[in-house]
């Protein structure tokens, strides 16, 4: 029998409920969702933050982390889940870490067998983490406008309590074997672990089978999650070419997090080449929606914004922002995404909670929510290009 | 008779193919057509075109077409070097809409000057990736551009024989036809009108410091029989991190974080890119870097075995069935077709207007599988050998 601490059906429906959370005796969450008409099963392993957290010292550890994880103890995973069509990918997020691995329908037992060397210590030389270094400097070679203004906007609001996850490059080619194995043991712990399996899977199997990945590790206890501070207007300059403004948000689900992602998306509608970028987070964070082949038009436009203009964007903006969340609940992927991100920061965490206050979005609160973005209430980030 | 006959198939209505997938949320709907010879000047005129086809035409407003959209599927349009592709994506119940739509951007696009303007003020000193940058180097005569330059290149394009059409997602079928069918009855026959062709002008000072180098394969047919075979060729040198590119550029050499293999579109047929992006070294530094990892890819393909070519069969086998973020397919512009529904109908009415066959991945993949390992070597070590050198610097400041 399966060693269940907590099994909870979030939705019911006539036969098997649609997805189930469980919650083992360590700590460590799984959640199976089938999804029988895709072609492709997603696993995702989040491994929250919560007691890794950014700071000067370890600034991109993380990250640097992420890399040397994703190569696998033995250097052949990639070769494996390729010769059936499978992928693995990471990636470093404020509040999270994540490994992807997609397969074919027929291939869960592989992905699962693949997913398991990633909770291996790390065996790295300091040689392979300096050649690991040079790949992580030539990937800021190619970083693009927007996340070069999105991160001065973060760096606005929160400064040092919300560092730019890929790092800080001379910590990274600082680092030391000692060093990532120690972040990867904090970071790494049963209570901060959700594994996520989406796609064409059978519940109770996928989900026996997930539970033994995780269920050999030790028991720990919830990490506090360190809270961002609030963030204070201003503005600010970013070294490359466009401009942003950031609305200041609490939580994911709160009102006024949903009413500045439907502004964002509203106000996106009327110019032409912006980006919206929201990741959802149980943490202060931002909205930010900007455009990086001007300046001054996307800034002139929000701050001229009056009250005829914003009722013409209000069911737009709420209709964009359900679709927005909607839309990442449709593929195996996108669903390992959001409810991984979500589940790793609490238990409690879902996207339907997002969809509700959407739904339920006045239009007084929708104007509140454009408010966010106009010059005294927001980051303003200036390209300086 | 015959005259009849004639006529009556020249205003027989577009076939559309159909991928029906009921689970989906949307239609997506996607028209390819073939572009004529393009210079610098024809070129640039097709970019402005592309501007042109998705804003107010003679049915609809920009904004009403946006709105009658679903979040994320509102009408885009972009040139290649071999055609423009036409796309959207409406509600299941607004097909017939979205048929409307499309026919009226393809028939009658207003030529609005300040659309033309906004756009010629904006895009040559847009900020490109360094990436994006040196997939497309291709010249545009942006100050050569006259108004006749972009309506004659919309009418000598947008012509009911020169299109394909495909529309994907929750669909019955015969209901996009049904739809086109009555949207495009009166798209009349467009009359082309002759087109003035010019010379380049100038390059577009950029500020990342980093350079993408590329071996540049010669071109490859559509037709070409050994088209499968230099797919998968690609696929083993340059997707997925099992790659020879991923493995020997970046995981020996630690010189790039990103490297591809790209199949690019070309006028007349595909040409195999195997591109990465480094920072900027020495002119002399490049080059010997360049010819040390054109010796180190060889070197790797004689090493080859069935494990390579089992690797490349299954990743090109997924990708040909169901797409991939690592697809060499790059079919629009940036980005390689994903296995999104709205990628999966560009790529099937693009292959079709290609190759005279829709897209069918179940055929490709088993075109793939019969590739022994000899022959995926050879073109391996063909396309290296031959593949020509090709550096995209970052211009040292932007005007």
């Amino acid at each position: 029998m399966l060693p269940l601490a907590v099994a909870v059906a979030l939705f019911t429906t006539q036969g098997q409920p649609p997805r189930l959370r469980t919650v083992l005796p360590n700590n460590s969450t799984i959640l199976v969702e089938p999804m029988p008409n895709e072609k492709t099963i997603s696993i995702q392993l989040w491994a929250a933050s919560r007691g890794v957290e950014e700071r000067p010292e370890i600034h991109g550890l993380r990250h640097l982390m992420e890399h040397i994880i994703a190569l696998g103890p033995n250097r052949d995973i990639d070769q494996r889940l390729e010769t059936v069509g499978g992928t693995l990918s990471a990636r470093t997020f404020r509040d999270a870490t994540q490994i992807e691995i997609d397969v074919p329908a027929s291939q869960l037992s592989l992905g699962l067998e693949a997913m398991s060397e990633m909770l291996k210590p790390i065996q790295v030389t300091p040689e392979q983490i300096a050649i690991e270094a040079k790949i992580i400097d030539q990937e800021g070679g190619l970083r693009e406008d927007d996340n070069l203004l999105n991160e001065a906007a973060w760096d606005r609001a929160y400064g040092q309590t919300a560092l730019d996850p890929f790092g800080d490059i001379e910590v990274i080619r600082a680092a030391t074997p000692a060093d990532l194995e120690a972040v990867r043991k904090r970071e790494f712990i049963a209570s901060n672990l959700v594994l996520v399996v989406t796609g064409p899977v059978d519940l109770d199997g996928a989900t026996s089978q997930a539970a033994q990945l995780l269920t050999a590790l030790p028991k720990t206890d919830f990490v506090a999650r360190k809270d961002r501070h609030d963030g204070t207007p201003g503005d600010t300059q970013a070294a490359a070419y466009g401009e942003a403004r950031a609305a200041l948000v609490p939580g994911y689900a709160s009102m006024r997090t949903v009413c500045a992602l439907a502004a964002a998306l509203g106000i996106g509608t009327q110019l032409d080449d912006c980006y919206v970028t929201y990741t959802p987070s149980l943490s202060n964070g931002l909205v930010i929606l900007g455009r990086t082949d001007s300046n001054k038009g996307l800034e002139l436009y929000i701050d001229g914004l009056d009250q005829a203009a914003m009722s013409g964007l209000y069911n737009r903006g709420k209709a964009l922002a359900a679709g927005w969340v909607r839309r990442q609940m449709n593929s195996p992927s996108g669903v390992g995404h959001i409810r991984g991100l979500l589940l790793s920061q609490d238990l409690g965490a879902r996207p339907e909670t997002m969809l509700d206050s959407i739904n339920s979005m006045t239009y007084s609160q929708f104007v509140a929510g454009v408010n966010l973005f106009k010059i005294h209430n927001s980051i303003s980030v200036e390209g300086s290009q | 008779m015959i005259a009849t006959l004639a006529a009556l198939i020249a205003l027989a209505p577009t076939h559309v193919i159909e991928i029906s997938e009921p689970t989906d949320d949307r239609v997506t709907i996607a028209a390819v057509f073939k572009l004529p010879t393009l210079d610098p000047l024809t070129r640039a005129s097709a970019d402005v075109m592309a501007q042109v086809v998705t804003n107010d035409n003679d049915l609809y407003t920009k904004q009403e077409m946006r709105d009658l959209c679903v979040a994320g599927g509102q009408p885009r349009c972009f040139a290649m070097a071999d055609h423009v592709t036409v796309q959207l994506s409406v509600l299941p119940a607004d097909i017939g809409a979205g048929m409307r739509m499309m026919a009226a951007m393809v028939s009658s696009a207003r030529m609005q000057l300040d659309v033309m303007n906004r756009y010629l003020l904006s895009e040559p000193y847009r900020h490109k990736s360094v990436w994006t940058l040196g997939l497309d180097n291709e010249d545009r005569a942006w100050d050569r551009l006259r108004v006749t330059d972009i309506s004659g290149l919309y009418f000598t394009v947008f012509r009911p024989g020169n299109m394909v059409l495909a529309a994907g997602g929750a669909l019955k079928p015969g209901e996009a036809q049904a739809a086109w069918n009555d949207a495009s009855i009166s798209w009349a026959k467009q009359h082309a009108l002759p087109l003035r062709h010019s010379i380049p002008f100038k390059d577009y000072p950029q500020l990342y410091p980093s350079h993408v180098i590329e071996l540049r394969g010669p071109e490859v047919k559509p037709d070409d029989p050994t088209l499968a075979a230099k797919m998968l060729a690609l696929m083993a040198l340059g997707s997925g991190k099992s790659s020879s590119m991923f493995q020997d550029i970046r995981e020996q050499r630690a010189m790039s974080y990103r490297q591809e293999g790209v199949l690019w579109p070309t006028e007349n047929g595909f040409v195999p890119r195997l591109v990465f992006q480094v920072k900027p070294l020495s002119s002399d530094q490049e080059t010997k870097e360049l010819a040390d990892i054109k010796s180190a890819l060889l070197d790797d393909i004689s090493k080859w075995t069935e494990a390579t070519l089992q690797r490349a069969q299954g990743f090109a086998a997924a990708t040909a069935t169901n797409g991939s973020d690592l697809s060499p397919l790059y079919f629009r512009p940036s980005s390689p077709l994903s296995s999104s529904i709205e990628d999966r109908t560009l790529l099937t009415a693009y292959w079709d207007l290609k190759t005279g066959k829709p897209w069918n991945g179940d055929t490709m993949a088993t075109a793939f599988k019969a590739i022994d390992l000899p022959t995926l070597k050879t073109e391996a070590t063909a396309m290296v050998k031959i593949g020509i050198p090709v550096l995209h610097p970052t211009p040292a400041a932007k005007t």
